[in-house]
């Protein structure tokens, strides 16, 4: 029996350019993307590193990367420095919160505007983008003084209340569950279920992705919140991280690697809350009405 | 009648008690110097267990944010009610009646010393009581000193004794560049500079004409200005802006500066570096005259929006000027209000620093532009001045014409004042 053999493939010159150019330009891809990868990366390597140096080291010049002898005594010394347990607890607690209050109002009001039709929807659903255009700055001065009027100012009332709606969180989940085809809540509407079954049993664990992206954009931005929580907060038992760990820079001076002690600690609950979800993140459903 | 048991005695007195914490006014203190925080600490629970009827609360803002919660908390109408002050920001803060006025007893006032009081009086009037003198003051690295054969500096050290011992403190060691003294802060209108102007006979930067202010660099300063500016150019004993991203007080801490010309507030600082053999060194004469540092102190003020005010002001009164305080802070290495009082205590506190030289130089120290504190446009004038003097400084402008241009646009700014 004679073995058919495979005809040879012939590669034209052009051919084994294309090639050579589509490999050329993959690799330049991957040193470009590399090189952002580590551009991002080193300014955590060296706040990870510095947060182990003694201050000799940290303070060298030409500095080094890694230090003679690992040492916790930053991390001693910044909870000997400031209370920044409590800071940390603080910041866990109100971020949480205020993420899932995020949630549990923009779910309903994102739901409505994506599938009912009512009155003043246009004017409505306007207004909540308004919010995102209009900046926090403008803002921030008749709300503190609404805070004040309200006996709130020195409360984490006065932390969480104000931020608990927020227009970007609605307009993240509306985009998703007008991605959601209609037929699925439409059963449910036909067999006699109201919108809010529709929304409770079907919208919402099929929103589990898109909750789980707004609940960790949330999180995040007000793990990093600054200026609301330093305006709004005056006692030291009541600290957030952020402000806490600006305490460690004195007038003149600046203690370099307590504060990346500090530093390094304060981003393991945004580096863990972003393992969780990150999947979620590269879903294109659910991010896709944030590009262009 | 029943008989008062033993059960219904304690109860009477914890109610006694309960009564008497309630009855107590709170009152909130905010300070921006987190390197002291255990001193206030320490102040505070003493005063409070001095004190039944007042309840202080420390409150921390960092500096980096004190001044924009400061106008916040103005603005708004809600506020501390002891509040740490400086001299920069002082005539702002009383000219918009933001402060209320402080009145001490005779004794009191007369115990604080005049010229670190002086700055935050208004027509005659106190708006704020002195911490304690913070003077600029010299550092030097007394292993470096010791392994370039350097002597350590004596009473009579002069300016130019300090530019030889920094030309032997520069060299290279393990491929790390060593400096003798930091440069790029001594910019001869900020107030590490102008200790050294103040030394060489000047008399301040504007002067009062008549009924109206004007630009006074003159021979003094610029010669100073150039002296200093020297040290990075022409002897290259000081990095530049150029030659280091690290600020002095880092190189100092990394063991890399020989002798560091900063304020003594770094005192804590230093602790960062157990193995930094640091002392203070006498601040050095130029041209033969007495040395004139500048001395600068914050204060304590009652913001007017406070209305604790009684409260606020018996604080301010026993932290500044109470022996139980005063020495609390001299033990912990801080100066105290009435620093001249509690000098053993401070030194006991840093045994083997030479600290004796932060007293010696305490007499002849100068509050900077303390004739000028309530000029309006006084920040923008100093700006200005500072943006001129740091293009000479930066390498970018000679240094006649930076001090030219400076009392060019200087003039013009205080034309308009009074």
């Amino acid at each position: 029996m004679t073995r058919s053999e495979p005809a040879p493939e012939v590669l034209t010159r052009r051919d084994v350019s294309l090639k050579a150019r589509s490999q050329g330009s993959q690799a330049a891809l991957l040193g470009l993307l590399t090189l952002g990868a580590v551009v991002i990366l080193l300014p955590f390597a060296w706040m990870i590193l510095t947060a182990f140096k003694t201050p000799a080291e940290a303070y060298t010049w030409p500095p080094v990367w890694l230090p003679a002898k690992w040492s916790v005594a930053n991390f001693t010394q910044l909870f000997n420095t400031i209370p920044f347990a409590r800071m940390f607890f603080n910041s866990v607690w109100t971020s949480v919160l205020i993420a899932s209050l995020n949630i549990l109002s923009a779910a309903p009001a994102a739901y409505a505007f994506a599938r009912l039709r009512f009155p003043g929807q246009g004017l409505w659903f306007g207004s909540h983008l308004l919010s995102l255009m209009i900046p926090w700055q403008v803002t921030i001065i008749p709300v503190f003084l609404l805070i004040r009027y309200l006996g709130w100012y020195d409360s984490f009332t006065a932390l969480i209340v104000p931020s608990i709606a927020s227009g970007f969180t609605v307009f993240l989940l509306f985009q998703f569950f007008r991605s959601l085809p209609r037929s699925l809540e439409e059963s449910v509407l036909i067999d006699g279920g109201s919108w809010f079954t529709a929304l409770r049993h079907v919208a919402l664990p099929a929103a589990k992705g898109a909750i789980a992206a707004a609940w960790l954009f949330s999180f995040l931005g007000n793990w990093q919140s600054f200026i609301w929580p330093l305006i709004v907060l005056q006692s030291s038992e009541k600290m957030l991280l952020p402000v806490g760990l600006l305490s460690l820079q004195n007038q003149y001076s600046v203690n370099i690697p307590v504060l990346m002690a500090g530093a390094t600690l304060s981003t393991l609950p945004t580096v863990i809350a972003y393992m969780f979800v990150q999947r979620y993140l590269t879903d294109a459903a659910i991010t896709s009405g944030l590009k262009g | 009648m029943s008989k008062l048991t033993a059960p219904k005695t304690l109860f009477f007195l914890a109610a006694l008690s309960l009564s008497a914490a309630s009855a107590a006014t709170t009152i909130d203190y905010a300070t921006w110097d987190g390197t002291r925080q255990q001193a206030d600490e320490a102040l505070i629970a003493a005063f409070n267990k001095s004190h039944a009827d007042i309840q202080v609360k420390y409150n921390l803002v960092p500096w980096g944010v004190y001044w924009q919660k400061a106008a916040a908390m103005v603005a708004g109408g809600s506020t501390f009610d002891v509040m740490w002050m400086n001299l920069d920001n002082f005539p702002f803060y009383q000219s918009q009646g933001a402060l209320a006025p402080i009145k001490l007893d005779a004794k009191t006032t007369a115990a604080l010393p005049n010229v670190r009081a002086a700055p935050y009086k208004v027509n005659n009037q106190l708006y704020g009581v002195p911490l304690g003198p913070q003077p600029v003051t010299v550092y030097i690295n007394r292993a470096l000193f010791k392994e370039r054969g350097v002597p350590i500096p004596t009473a009579n050290w002069t300016f130019d004794q300090m530019v030889d011992a920094a030309k032997k403190l520069t060299f290279t060691k393990d491929g790390k560049q060593i400096y003798g003294i930091n440069g790029a802060d001594l910019q001869g209108d900020l107030e590490y500079g102008m200790s050294f102007y103040y030394g060489a006979g000047g008399k301040g930067l504007i002067q009062k004409t008549g009924t109206g202010y004007a630009a006074s660099l003159d021979a003094t300063f610029a010669k100073t200005s150039q002296k200093l500016l020297d040290l990075i150019y022409k002897d290259k004993v000081a990095p530049g802006p150029q030659a280091a991203s690290q600020q002095g007080y880092q190189m100092f801490l990394a063991g890399q500066m020989g002798i560091l010309v900063q304020g003594s507030w770094m005192v804590s600082t230093w602790d960062q570096n157990k193995d930094l053999d640091w002392a203070f060194a006498p601040f050095p004469s130029v041209d033969g005259k007495q040395p004139h540092p500048v001395v600068s102190a914050h204060a304590l003020v009652i913001p007017a929006g406070s209305k604790n005010k009684d409260a606020a002001q018996t604080l301010i009164t026993w932290m500044n000027t109470s022996p139980q305080a005063q020495r609390l802070l001299a033990q912990r290495g801080l100066l105290p209000t009435l620093a001249e009082n509690y000098k053993s205590q401070y030194l006991q506190a840093l045994p083997g620093r030479n600290a004796q030289t932060v007293f010696s130089q305490l007499p002849n120290s100068v509050v900077i532009n303390a004739s000028l504190r309530n000029l309006k446009v006084l920040p923008e004038v100093l700006t200005v001045l500072s943006q001129k003097l740091n293009l000479a400084w930066t390498g970018n402008a000679t240094l006649p014409d930076a001090i030219k241009q400076a009392s060019t646009d200087m003039n013009t700014l205080l034309k308009t004042a009074k």
